[in-house]
């Protein structure tokens, strides 16, 4: 599976040289849209894997290898990955019980089935994924 | 009559405070969340469908039945049992899940298919006075066994199980999160058919 260019991933280290959670659904103003766009990018590629990853099930050798892939845009395999099952209208979120980027990745595997969007990643200067915050489709 | 006036004002007060005391009682999750919480928690029996299909299909490795093996034990509460049956015999024999997966993964056929179909609730998640919610979700089981030297076994069997969930909290990057944790008890055999 091809990855996106590293030029994005690049661009992004030098505009964010901290920790920074980033929340897809209302961008900061004083971010270029070019960071907005290799967050976006960051997102779909990881969406991008997480189906590959659900249709291969069955496949286990292409699976693990979508997986080994999506493994290098984390921080580390033990990331952080919580579920939201419900968000009211203030705001109020109901959680899964929280995982790590590992064995999600492998719940995919197993189950053959992707049920969630992404809906926060948060990443380091490095531009590596801290934590990611998914939402039931 | 100022006495009367007291007296009247502290059984007014005791009565009112059994029935807020009956109000906490009731479910305070909204329509919304509540689906929710069942949505998850059926979820996490169709996992449990998929976890089973794979340990018993001896086309799955040996290192990849153990690491599902795991995942499918971390679904259950403690000391939950699974019970198998067959067409051989009327008993139902009870293993401790993990003690299950086992023995399913070790069946002497050469081909093993388990299928879960119509799993639905058959009882809702009521919420107790713990605070948990206890439910029951019913499942029809198909299994077939085959082996080359003609071998073959198959049944159908119904089974029950008892879903707790439970609101708890943890840490996540140094805050705290609270989450529904679900958790499937027992499994028991109700019917047995080919």
């Amino acid at each position: 599976m091809a990855d996106a260019s590293n030029d994005a991933d690049a661009t992004e280290q030098q505009e964010r040289p901290d920790d920074t959670t980033v929340d897809l659904e209302s961008p900061k103003d004083s971010e270029t849209a070019d960071t907005e766009i290799s967050e976006d990018e960051i997102s779909n590629r990881l969406d991008t894997y997480f189906n590959a990853i659900a249709d291969a099930s069955g496949n286990t050798a292409r699976a693990n290898s979508n997986i080994n892939e999506a493994k290098s845009m984390f921080a580390s395999p033990d990331v952080p990955v919580l579920i939201i099952i419900n968000e009211t209208t203030d705001g109020t979120k109901d959680y899964d019980q929280p995982t790590n980027i590992l064995d999600y990745m492998n719940y995919l595997k197993d189950q053959g089935k992707n049920l969630n969007d992404i809906y926060k990643v948060k990443i380091n200067d490095r531009g590596r994924i801290t934590e990611l915050e998914l939402i039931r489709k | 009559m100022k006495i009367l006036n007291l007296k009247y004002i502290g059984i007014t007060a005791l009565l009112m405070s059994f029935s807020l005391g009956a109000v906490a009682q009731t479910d305070d999750v909204s329509p919304q969340r509540k689906q929710a919480i069942d949505s998850l928690a059926l979820e996490k029996v169709r996992d449990l469908s998929k976890y089973i299909s794979i340990i018993g299909d001896k086309e799955t490795a040996y290192s990849e039945a153990n690491r599902v093996m795991d995942r499918a034990e971390e679904l259950f509460a403690p000391d939950s049992e699974m019970g198998v049956s067959s067409l051989t015999t009327e008993e139902v024999e009870y293993y401790k899940v993990r003690k299950y997966f086992e023995r399913l993964m070790a069946l002497n056929y050469d081909k093993v298919k388990i299928s879960w179909y119509d799993i639905h609730y058959i009882s809702d998640l009521e919420k107790q006075p713990d605070g948990k919610y206890v439910g029951v979700v019913t499942v029809y089981q198909r299994f077939e066994g085959t082996s080359d030297d003609g071998l073959n076994y198959k049944d159908t069997t119904k089974k029950d199980i008892t879903i707790y969930v439970e609101k708890k909290k943890t840490q996540i990057s140094g805050r705290t999160i609270e989450f529904w944790d679900v958790m499937l008890g027992d499994i028991r055999v109700t019917e047995t058919s080919s």
